[in-house]
């Protein structure tokens, strides 16, 4: 698996735990657009620490940066980084 | 959010889903349509706001001249808060300790020109020096400077006019450092906005607390609506949303009618007082007592926190609900991100993540627990100790640092309940079934925040004797 695809599937599967299966864009907002919570923000940040060795503690931390797949790719050099797409809360 | 999550049944949607209506979205975009929003939104505005006229002539120009939203927010707040806010209580008993002539510009050129300079200077340095401890650890630097402020007012021989200045000073502080820790940490990136719109920021016009909503300049980026149509989606849910908190703002007025005028049920503080007089009220009506007390907080903080989103909608922002739900959380941690998300917002990105990325690295669960407790905790203390330091200019700098020996305990069980909650394992949702997660899980959560609440209005050891009796019955 490709590393895109492999962050795609571990948010994928986060969504899923939540009874959240529909669909996600590469661009959307996911943490800003509430489809998931900083708890889950956590479980990215280890993901990205123990799969490509992220050191959040020496380059940062914002939950923006870590709002869609494409800014996740971005994180981890695979994809150049991208805005991603905010939703909004039903009602 | 949580499509899957919505309540029971599914698709019934007691305001319809209007932004999904192209012919809506489409008449919105128009003249016509923007103005029929307008009105709708200004009539909601004017039964449940405070400066409606200015607030609507605001979003009014920022609906027809988009590109100016920004400029337009900036202006807006600074007219809605008298060209920064002062805390006019606090002012007075500083007056009231010692009696000084003091004018409007007097305030101007020793209290609010100097904090607008001291603003201004941390965003240059934190925009300047992004790898200094000003840009990378903002809130540590503030603290260092409040700290400093707080010595200088307590214990430096000032009078008359002078003291009044330094607590001034210092409350103006404690009202915008939330804000200013924002502005500085988007300042120290490369995208950071520009001073004036880091102003627009500080208590913006839609209304606010001492917690920035939404948030700070970095977020706003985010959300800005960025097309006509992204603008049309976004003021069609702002409308939505205070129809939704008109409605809420009706039943709450019923509620309160039934509950204390009918059934006469007390207020938490008067079943503690009773307890500990030793009359204690009937058991049936202490029960009842909490969760009504409860559910009449989550409408009233849903109604101003809808009313704030709502205006901010309307402006362009398209931002996420301060209250979300709350009654259908199924764990501590869910019910405390669904109940005031912008305050847990904040001590997530101040204190929560920090710690995070620095602490325990090897140990997952002490990691997400020791987080947990400085973010809910400790942050959350020190958060409400910053409201009320003007409280020491009454009494000693101790006995207000004393004064929240009881805050502190509550924070302490709330954060164990937060972090026993987010290192349990979790369950996919749909895997327990319906009732025990749509019913006794929720149920659970409520009880849990209700026999915390009583941690928060009394000292730990009537407390506990109180649940005692509550659970005894005698």
């Amino acid at each position: 698996m490709n590393e895109p695809a492999e962050i795609r599937s571990f948010v994928a599967e986060l969504l899923r735990r939540k009874g959240d299966q529909a669909p996600f864009t590469d661009s959307e907002s996911l943490i800003l657009g509430g489809r998931l919570q900083s708890i889950d923000a956590v479980e990215i940040v280890v993901f990205l620490e123990n799969r490509f060795g992220l050191d959040f503690a020496a380059i940062g931390f914002d939950q923006t940066q870590i709002d869609s797949i494409d800014l996740i790719a971005a994180l981890t050099g695979k994809r150049p980084a991208a805005e991603s797409t905010a939703g909004l809360r039903s009602l | 959010m949580l499509p899957a999550v919505s309540s029971w049944p599914k698709n019934f949607r007691l305001i319809p889903r209007l932004e999904n209506d192209p012919r809506v979205i489409a008449f919105v975009q128009t003249v016509p349509g923007k103005l029929a929003l307008l009105a709708v939104f200004g009539l909601a505005l004017s039964i449940l706001g405070s400066a409606w006229q200015l607030k609507l002539a605001l979003i009014t120009c920022i609906t027809f001249v988009p590109q100016a939203r920004r400029l337009l927010v900036t202006i807006g707040t600074l007219l809605l808060t008298d060209f920064f806010w002062f805390n006019r209580g606090a002012l007075a008993l500083a007056a009231g300790r010692s009696p000084a002539g003091f004018s409007r510009a007097s305030e101007f050129f020793w209290i609010i020109l100097p904090f607008v300079f001291l603003c201004a200077g941390l965003m240059w340095l934190s925009a300047t020096y992004k790898n200094s401890l000003v840009g990378r650890r903002p809130l540590l630097v503030l603290m260092g400077i409040g700290s400093a402020l707080l010595l200088v007012a307590c214990y430096a021989p000032l009078f008359g006019f002078a003291r009044f200045a330094v607590w001034a000073f210092l409350d103006t502080f404690c009202l915008y450092v939330w804000y200013l820790a924002y502005s500085m940490s988007d300042c120290a990136t490369p995208q950071g906005d520009r001073l004036l719109s880091q102003a627009g920021t500080f208590h913006p016009f839609w209304g606010s607390t001492s917690v920035p909503i939404p948030k700070g300049a970095r977020h706003w980026r985010t959300i800005e609506a960025r097309s006509p149509e992204d603008l049309a989606v976004t003021m069609v849910k702002g409308v939505k949303l205070i129809a939704w908190c008109l409605l809420l703002s009706r039943v709450q007025g019923y509620y309160v009618l039934l509950v204390h005028q009918k059934l006469a049920i007390p207020a938490p503080s008067q079943c503690i007082q009773a307890f500990q007089a030793g009359q204690p009220l009937g058991w049936a009506r202490n029960w009842l007592s909490w969760p009504d007390d409860l559910l009449q907080q989550l409408m009233e903080i849903s109604i101003w926190g809808h009313t704030f989103i709502a205006t901010c909608r309307m402006a362009g922002f398209r931002a996420l609900r301060n209250t979300y739900a709350p009654l259908s959380s199924r764990t501590i941690a869910e019910y405390w991100n669904r109940y005031y998300f912008y305050f847990k917002e904040l001590l997530v990105d101040m204190f929560f993540y920090p710690t995070f990325i620095r602490c325990f690295k090897r140990y997952p669960k002490l990691r997400i627990a020791f987080a947990t407790f400085v973010a809910a905790s400790l942050g959350n203390t020190l958060f409400h100790l910053t409201r009320t330091l003007h409280t020491a200019i009454s009494f000693s700098l101790l006995t207000t640092i004393l004064s929240f020996r009881n805050y502190f305990f509550y924070s302490v069980l709330l954060a164990l309940g937060i972090a026993l909650s987010q290192v349990r394992p979790r369950k996919p949702l749909g895997s327990r079934g319906w009732f025990r997660e749509r019913v006794v899980a929720p149920a659970c959560v409520l009880g849990f925040y209700c026999f915390l609440h009583v941690f928060e209005i009394t000292s730990p050891g009537p407390g506990l004797r109180y649940l005692l009796f509550l659970l005894k019955g005698k």
